[in-house]
C-alpha cells in the first residue's frame, strides 16, 4: 500500500509516516518546502514531496499511485486564529483539494479532525461523547468543522478522527499562556498513539465511514493545571505557569467506541517516566 | 546559566560602548553595526527565562555566544576582523532562537 500523508513532515505527520514504513508499506511525505523535513529525511520506504496543498496541481500529482491518504496537514492554534481567510484556505479548501484530486481513483481517506470542534464544553458533564454537537468557537473549529462536512457530503471512503491535543515526550517551553484554565479538565494523548489511532483507521476496515475521539484515555484524565506540573516536575523543571483566564476545547472524553483500534499504547506513568530520562539525559535532573 | 547569561550580555553592552566611542566608522555603519548588536543581545533577553538554556546543551550554546561575544569585543578593540566577529556572534544568537522556537507547545 503506498499511502499519500499531508503534514508528512511535522511532529505528528513524521511519527504516521515512520509507523507506515515500519510495517513495510510506503509511505509518501507532503508538506510545505519551507518547513524542517529533518524527523523524515532518510527514512527508508518514506518519499519527500514539498507541495501546498492548497494547490490543486501539485496535489493532483501527489495522488497519483496513491491507495489512500492520510490528510493532517492544517493551520493550528494560535497561528489560525490571527487569519481567517488563510486558516479556511488551507484547512477547508486544501481538505477540497485533496477530496477533488481522490475522485474517482478508489482511494480512502483518512482525516485527522480535532476535538476542538465540540466548543467549550467544560460546563458540562463530562467525558464528552462522540456524539456530543459540534460548535465552532474560533476560526480552527469552524474549518474543521467544515472540512469534516465536506468530507462526508464528498462520498469518498472516509474515517474521520477528532484528535485531542498531542503531547510529546520532549522539552516544551512554556508558553506565555497555557491554552487552558488550571482547574480545566484536560485529557491529551502522546503522538505515538495518536500516529498509530491514524493507522488502524486507515487499515481496519470496520473504521470506515465513522468518527471516532483519539485520546489518551483515563490514566490520562487531570485538571490543567495537574498536567502542567507533572509534566515539568518530571523533566525536573521548576516552573510558573500562567493559565488562560477563559476555559477553551480541551475536556474528557468517551474513547469507547474507538478502542478497537487498539492505539491508547502509553499511559500517563509511562510518559512521565519518558520525560524523567529525558531530563537526566538534557542535565535537567 | 544565569551567570554566563548575565556575562554575555554585558560583554555585548560593552561592545557597543566600545563601538560608540569607535572613530573609525562613519555614522551609517556605525548605526547599523548597533542594530545588528541589538538584535543579537535581544535573543538572549527574549529567550533568558527559556527552559532550553538550563540544559547541558543549552549552556553550551550560551557558552559558545559568551566566547563570540568576547571576540567581537577584541574585535572592536583592536579595530579588525569586526564583521567576521559580528557574524559569529549572530550565527550563536540564531542557533538559540532556532532552538526555542522549535519548542514551542502546539495545540491541535
Amino acid at each position: 500500500m503506498r499511502v499519500l500523508v499531508t503534514g508528512g513532515a511535522g511532529r505528528l505527520g513524521s511519527e504516521v509516516v515512520k509507523q507506515i514504513a515500519s510495517r513495510g508499506d510506503s509511505a509518501v511525505a507532503f508538506d510545505l518546502p519551507q518547513v524542517s523535513w529533518e524527523a523524515v529525511k532518510g527514512v527508508p520506504g518514506v518519499d519527500l514531496l514539498p507541495g501546498d496543498v492548497t494547490d490543486g496541481k501539485q496535489v493532483s500529482e501527489a495522488i497519483k499511485g496513491i491507495d489512500a491518504v492520510i490528510h493532517l496537514a492544517a493551520l493550528l492554534p494560535p497561528r489560525s486564529e490571527s487569519n481567517r481567510e488563510l486558516t479556511m484556505r488551507v484547512n477547508v479548501k486544501g481538505t477540497a483539494k485533496i477530496v477533488e484530486a481522490i475522485g474517482s481513483t478508489g482511494a480512502s481517506l483518512i482525516f485527522a479532525s480535532s476535538v476542538a470542534t465540540y466548543g467549550i464544553t467544560a460546563m458540562e458533564e463530562p467525558p464528552v461523547l462522540t456524539s456530543h454537537p459540534l460548535q465552532a468557537h474560533d476560526c480552527y473549529s469552524e474549518s474543521k468543522i467544515k472540512a469534516e462536512r465536506l468530507i462526508r457530503d464528498s462520498g469518498v471512503d472516509h474515517v474521520t478522527l477528532r484528535i485531542a491535543p498531542i503531547a510529546v515526550a520532549d522539552l516544551v517551553e512554556l508558553p506565555e499562556t497555557i491554552p487552558y484554565r488550571g482547574d480545566q479538565r484536560v485529557e491529551l494523548i502522546y503522538v505515538e498513539d495518536a500516529a498509530r489511532a491514524l493507522l488502524s483507521a486507515l487499515y481496519e476496515s470496520e473504521a470506515t465511514g465513522k468518527t471516532f475521539i483519539i485520546a489518551g484515555g483515563p490514566t490520562w484524565r487531570m485538571t490543567g493545571a495537574e498536567y502542567i506540573q507533572r509534566f515539568y516536575d518530571a523533566l525536573g523543571v521548576e516552573v510558573e505557569p500562567r493559565f488562560s483566564d477563559e476555559y477553551t476545547a480541551v475536556d474528557w472524553y468517551d474513547t469507547s467506541q474507538g478502542l478497537f483500534l487498539g492505539y491508547q499504547g502509553l499511559n500517563f506513568n509511562g510518559f512521565l517516566g519518558m520525560l524523567k530520562a529525558l531530563g537526566e539525559q538534557l542535565g535537567l535532573r | 546559566m544565569g551567570e554566563s547569561l548575565e556575562t554575555a550580555k554585558s560583554t555585548l553592552e560593552r561592545v557597543m560602548e566600545a563601538l560608540r566611542g569607535s572613530s573609525k566608522a562613519s555614522e551609517s555603519e556605525l548605526r547599523d553595526l548597533l542594530t545588528r548588536l541589538q538584535a543579537a543581545r535581544n535573543t538572549l533577553i527574549q529567550n533568558e527565562r527559556k527552559i532550553w538554556l538550563r540544559t547541558k546543551a543549552g549552556k553550551e550554546m550560551l557558552s559558545d555566544y559568551g566566547e563570540a561575544s568576547l571576540k567581537l569585543l577584541g574585535a572592536v578593540e583592536s579595530g579588525s576582523g569586526l564583521e567576521e566577529a559580528l557574524t559569529e556572534v549572530e550565527v550563536q544568537a540564531k542557533r538559540i532562537s532556532d532552538e526555542i522556537r522549535k519548542r514551542s507547545m502546539v495545540v491541535t
